[in-house]
């Protein structure tokens, strides 16, 4: 299993936006180049419609409509070309995204949504997994389906979920839109154990309620 | 497996895969049913005869007034040479054979307990090619087609009309045990011969039935030596022949040339047809079962795509997860194997159970038929399981795939 070090991002630019004048506003990731280091934490902020999503999605290779590259560099010092990458296996054992509309499946419990995930590779045991869910105050709703939960508890849920596997890139976006103070900094607190852990990088992004935490880069979309 | 199951079932419609059951049973029983019969009726249609193969028939010539004149003052009707080259040189025949007459008196005798029974008969051989090699219709002793007339036994195939003739007629009206086919062989039977220089008695040994030809045969060599040694006719012309074709039945251009020099054709051209007419029963019978296993194969795989859409979105969200289209696939691929499976084999077990009683009904009706090994409905079943599961997992995996990307 290889692991990830860094990704670079090559003066991509969402197709939609070349049709848009509009929409090409000076940006530090659109159509410049940007090198997301392993270890590294980095906040992704724009308001509406700039891209956030997009970009996790061709960070996550679940879209390819961007003009650009986007290559990963491995710590054997070798980079995969986006187009030629084996996303299924990065997708389990090296990057993990935090989905904006979380993706979550309404008739299984919290914990059953973490543990379709962790069952791919094995990562956590059943116990950790509801731990896990118990760190972020979600002991009254382990066993209760997801479609009858808030947004605000569906978010934690899909959070633990993001991290329930081998990780070297987390992809947040927008973690905490409808999470309280507490919550969000229980998160942060869960992320930083990981980073130390682990050395993942993260990248969050951020429509103005950001995700508290140390970030190292603060980037504008 | 059990959570993916557990998610992506909610969709199942119950009623359909039910459908898909019921259609395929009942088309996967018409098929291995028509396919067993298809293999009795090659049995009952090639199995029991000691006497010519498929694609032969026996022509003779017709016996008229002036034939039975000509007859009565020593000229038979018979086949001259180029008759007979004539038959040869039809463009499907691949073969004529010559039937030899016995030019001498004979009688044969047979003992049944306390009754005994004494006629004249007459003998008639065929080259040894049209007799079946190693055949062993009666008992269970395989016995040389072969006799001198030193031997003190010459092996002979009687008619089963014979047989039937005694059993159901005979033997019924005197009150005598009734001869299976496989007892007979152990009845001895005289032979006398009247020859120039006396009495002559062999011991025959029935080895072969046939009903095919109305004739009691003894081998070639045995009555050629024997019409030299024992009759003072010359040259005999033959009254019968046998053709064959290498094709599985002889086409209408021999038919009708037969017909037009007004030959006539013993018993095999009916048979010929009948089987043709049975195969072709049988084919329409498969024909129709593997059109309701094409419509369970459609219904079914029209279920799992229908069930795939509306899982569609939970599909493409497994897949955001991490999950390849393979490992979804897997959850439809193991249903898709136990209906498609369970199907087939549940359609060999029911045709199974019933073979049996429909052997019975026909080993009860006819002492030809021979019940076959249920081997190919299990081949068969397994090959059509086998079939539906690829194809259907073909169209599944394609479809996941494209949902995912």
């Amino acid at each position: 299993m290889v692991n990830i070090t860094g990704i670079f991002l090559e003066g991509i630019q969402p197709k939609v936006f070349e049709g848009t004048p509009a929409l090409r506003v000076p940006s530090d990731v659109w159509g410049q180049n940007l090198l997301l280091k392993k270890g590294e934490s980095c906040l992704i902020e724009a308001s509406s419609g700039r891209g956030k999503s997009s970009l996790c999605a061709f960070l996550y290779g679940l879209r390819k409509d961007y003009s650009g590259n986007i290559s990963f560099v491995t710590s054997e010092g070798q980079t995969l070309q986006s187009q030629e990458c084996d996303f299924v296996s990065l997708r389990s054992n090296n990057i993990s995204l935090m989905f904006q509309d979380l993706k979550l499946f309404p008739e299984l419990t919290a914990v059953e949504n973490v543990m379709l995930k962790n069952r791919i590779t094995g990562f956590w045991s059943e116990e950790k997994c509801r731990n896990m869910l118990l760190r972020m105050n979600l002991m009254d709703v382990v066993d209760v389906p997801c479609g009858r939960m808030s947004f605000g508890q569906q978010q934690r849920v899909a959070f633990v979920r993001a991290l329930a596997q081998p990780l070297d890139f987390l992809f947040l976006d927008e973690p905490v839109s409808h999470l309280d103070e507490g919550n969000a900094r229980i998160m942060s607190q869960m992320i930083k154990e990981r980073q130390i852990e682990d050395g993942i990088g993260v990248v969050v992004t951020s429509i103005g309620y950001r995700l508290p935490y140390d970030y190292e880069r603060i980037i504008e979309l | 497996m059990g959570l993916l199951f557990k998610l992506l079932k909610s969709n199942i419609n119950i009623w359909q895969l039910i459908g898909f059951m019921f259609v395929n049973l009942l088309g996967g029983i018409i098929v291995l049913s028509g396919v067993q019969a298809c293999l009795d009726f090659r049995n009952f249609s090639e199995g029991e005869d000691a006497l010519l193969s498929k694609g032969s028939l026996v022509v003779s010539k017709p016996v008229t007034a002036i034939g039975m004149m000509g007859s009565l003052l020593g000229n038979p009707q018979s086949f001259g040479k180029k008759e007979i080259e004539n038959l040869s040189n039809l463009s499907s025949v691949s073969s004529v054979g010559e039937f030899v007459s016995a030019n001498f008196e004979v009688q044969a005798s047979v003992k049944l307990g306390d009754v005994f029974l004494k006629t004249d008969i007459f003998l008639e051989a065929v080259p040894d090619c049209y007799i079946k090699d190693a055949f062993s219709a009666v008992g269970n002793e395989k016995r040389e087609w072969s006799a001198s007339l030193s031997s003190d036994t010459v092996p002979i195939i009687i008619p089963r009309n014979y047989l039937n003739l005694y059993n159901y007629g005979f033997a019924t009206s005197r009150g005598m045990p009734q001869i299976s086919d496989n007892l007979l062989g152990m009845f001895p039977i005289k032979l006398y011969i009247w020859g120039n220089e006396g009495k002559f008695t062999y011991d025959a040994v029935v080895c072969g039935l046939t009903d095919k030809l109305n004739t009691i045969l003894v081998p070639m060599d045995f009555l050629l030596r024997a019409n030299d040694a024992y009759s003072n006719s010359g040259e005999i012309h033959p009254s019968r022949l046998i053709i064959t074709t290498d094709a599985a039945e002889f086409d209408d251009s021999v038919l009708g040339y037969l017909k037009e020099r007004g030959y006539v054709i013993e018993g095999d051209v009916s048979h010929v047809r009948l089987q043709s007419l049975v195969y072709g029963l049988i084919i329409v019978v498969i024909s129709v079962g593997f059109v309701f296993s094409i419509l369970a194969f459609v219904l079914l795989g029209i279920s799992i795509l229908l069930m795939l859409e509306k899982n569609k979105d939970k599909i493409h969200n497994l897949y955001c997860i991490g999950y390849s289209s393979d490992d979804i696939s897997k959850v439809y691929r193991t249903m898709l194997v136990v209906f498609d499976v369970s199907a087939w084999i549940l359609a060999a077990i029911v045709t199974s159970m019933l073979y049996p009683l429909f052997s019975d009904i026909m080993e009860n009706a006819s002492s030809f038929f021979v019940p076959s090994s249920l081997f190919w409905i299990w081949l068969v079943a397994i090959i059509m399981s086998f079939v539906f599961v690829l194809m259907h997992s073909a169209v599944l995996m394609r479809r996941v795939k494209r949902i995912c990307h």
